[in-house]
């Protein structure tokens, strides 16, 4: 695995990265973050139940429900196509490529898909995956993806259980402490805590999210 | 000038033998009549009349009676031939003439504009003719125009040649048995651009590509979308040939490419961009090379409760996208991620019969809220049967899972995660 050769001058003239974004974000946490920057990664991160599928799912959707090609690299074959079907994903307008928890796989699977181009939201689900294989992945494999994104109106959305992609991300979610409601004797909602990681903030830049269970 | 041939007795085989005989290129009209050019027989033959009996001579060798009409336009002619037995020779100019005492109602038109004619008082082909063209066209529109020109023999059209099918197949037997897929390749690419090329010279593309790789190798493609690139129909068997190599060395290739009419879409300027449908299938073919054929495409939800029923499905993606709903202001609904295969659990049941304590591969912790059973049963009568009872449990980490039991081994599992 390596960078891509590229002369320095090339690197040196790169565009700046589109300030643009995109609405695939649930409306309550729109007042912390506008939308998805295109042309860059947005890394989401959690541990189990913290809202990384809902928050991943949710941005699907919305991408879907505007007509655009999406796609969903799946590192551990963990989505589930009723679950997403309720939370709104148009599936006949959804790629999902499944990588059998091989993370080699994973990211061979992500670079082909954005090389490739055509997709406006492009997903890599990390969650699930061997986190000391995915720090072990050399940093020059994040920035071959961010420079395969970059200058298009793509986005490609990174869920993990850690931060894993470093300076690569240009925004980094963090999702923590969800706090479940169980009235009676059913699951009702869960209140997701989001903690914007990236870019810095001066004021307290958090937020909670209700997802419904039912 | 053109000929028309309609079949009164024998067999349509020996019809269209004659039309053979005297032009390659033929139009049929119907089941027993064939359009012919004969503007190139005159040279060969002489004037129309030597070339109808010529006709006629060889239909008489055939076996065969024919009614024939000769024309400038092929459609007089067809009408000639239709309505008049025997022989029947239009000279430019006399078309009127000739056929202007047939009667009103073997003009090919709707009943609608027959009855409005004959309300006009017209009865004959000839009265017809005679009526002032612009006012036909202002009461007719161009029907009546067309109509009239028939009569008239004006104009001409091309004739709809009709061809024989096609065979888009190539075959070569190799001096030498070919192990590698490399040298493969290129033998095949040779084929591959010369049927394009004839495929592309007849307005047509590629739908399906077959290779016979002898012995006991199969190629099958099909393109989700026509294709006219021999280069992206090469892509693909170079994918195909490296996930399934042949098992044997090769002495005998055979290709058979599959037409059909190329793609013709509308693009649209809020239509949202998406892959170029060629490029798309590359990407897969690429990823399915990656990941496994069974790996990768777009999921679709089988018409059953049973649980995670789903099938992948492979051309879908090639349709446009259409904005169908604003999804920014819909619920968030919390999602529910799998553990495929399901998670063998240790579980520790209270004596009121609850999960207290989970155990099992990378889930461990104690039950602190739960909601359940959900009993759920189906599909008895076949091999995909199921019976459990599912609880949703929260554990002291703050993880959220869901467990079953199976009625059947009474064992538990975790089937996923709320997330």
């Amino acid at each position: 695995m390596s960078l891509p050769a590229r002369k320095l001058i090339d690197l040196a003239w790169r565009k700046p990265p589109v300030s643009a974004v995109c609405p695939f974000i649930p409306k309550d946490l729109q007042g912390l973050l506008p939308g998805l920057p295109e042309g860059a990664i947005t890394e989401i991160s959690g541990v189990r139940s913290s809202g990384r599928t809902t928050l991943l799912q949710a941005g699907l959707a919305a991408a879907t429900a505007a007509g655009e090609l999406c796609a969903l690299i799946d590192g551990s074959d963990a989505f589930d196509p009723s679950s997403a079907t309720t939370a709104g994903v148009r599936l006949e307008r959804l790629l999902w490529v499944q990588c059998h928890h091989d993370v080699q796989d994973t990211l061979k699977a992500a670079d082909l898909i954005l090389h490739g181009g055509g997709f406006r939201l492009v997903v890599l689900d990390l969650c699930d995956l061997p986190l000391i294989e995915l720090q072990r992945v050399p940093v020059a494999w994040w920035h071959r993806l961010r420079l395969s994104i970059e200058n298009t109106s793509g986005v490609l959305l990174v869920a993990s259980t850690t931060p894993v992609l470093r300076q690569a991300a240009a925004v980094q979610v963090e999702l923590s402490g969800p706090q479940a409601h169980w009235p009676g004797t059913l699951l009702n909602s869960v209140d997701l805590s989001v903690r914007l990681r990236k870019p810095v903030q001066s004021a307290t830049a958090a937020a909670t999210l209700r997802a419904r269970a039912i | 000038m053109f000929a028309c041939l309609q079949l009164q007795r024998g067999p349509i085989d020996a019809l269209l033998a004659l039309a053979d005989t005297f032009s390659p290129h033929l139009e049929r009209c119907d089941e027993r009549t064939i359009l012919i050019p004969a503007y190139g027989l005159e040279r060969l033959i002489g004037t129309h009349t030597d070339i109808a009996e010529a006709i006629l001579k060889r239909a008489g060798e055939l076996e065969i009676e024919i009614s024939l009409a000769i024309a400038g336009h092929p459609d007089t002619a067809l009408l000639a031939a239709h309505n008049i037995e025997g022989i029947t020779i239009i000279d430019a100019g006399r078309e009127v003439e000739i056929l202007g005492p047939l009667p009103l109602e073997i003009l090919p038109t709707t009943l609608d504009v027959l009855d409005t004619l004959q309300r006009w008082g017209a009865e004959t082909l000839a009265d017809f003719a005679a009526l002032p063209p612009l006012g036909v066209i202002e009461r007719l529109g161009d029907e009546g125009g067309r109509l009239q020109a028939l009569i008239e023999g004006r104009g001409t059209r091309p004739l709809r040649i009709a061809r024989p099918p096609e065979d888009y197949t190539a075959q070569v037997h190799l001096d030498e048995p070919l192990a590698n897929s490399e040298p493969l390749l290129f033998i095949i690419s040779g084929m591959v651009h010369d049927i394009v090329k004839r495929l592309a010279s007849h307005g047509l593309a590629v739908s399906h590509f077959l290779g016979m790789l002898t012995p006991h190798h199969e190629i099958r493609i099909a393109f989700p979308v026509p294709v006219q690139e021999p280069m992206i129909i090469l892509k693909q068997i170079q994918l195909d040939l490296d996930v399934h190599k042949p098992k044997h060395a090769i002495t005998t290739v055979a290709v058979e490419l599959q037409p059909t009419p190329p793609r013709t879409t509308q693009h649209g300027l809020f239509t949202p961009s998406a892959p170029e449908p060629a490029q798309l299938q590359t990407l897969l073919a690429r990823l399915r090379a990656l990941t496994g054929h069974d790996s990768v495409g777009s999921p679709e939800l089988l018409n059953t409760h049973r649980p995670d029923a789903w099938r992948l499905r492979q051309n879908v993606l090639f349709e446009a996208g259409r904005v169908t709903a604003n999804a920014a202001n819909t619920a968030v609904r919390l999602s529910f991620r799998c553990f495929r295969p399901p998670l063998t659990a240790r579980v520790t049941i209270t004596p009121q019969h609850r999960p207290a304590r989970v155990e099992a591969r990378s889930v461990k912790g104690v039950v602190v809220a739960l909601a359940g059973p959900w009993r759920t049963t189906g599909e008895w009568w076949a091999e995909t049967e199921w019976a459990r009872d599912e609880w949703d449990v929260g554990l002291d980490d703050g993880a959220l899972y869901r467990l079953y039991r199976e009625h059947r081994t009474n064992d538990w599992f975790v089937e996923g995660v709320y997330d």
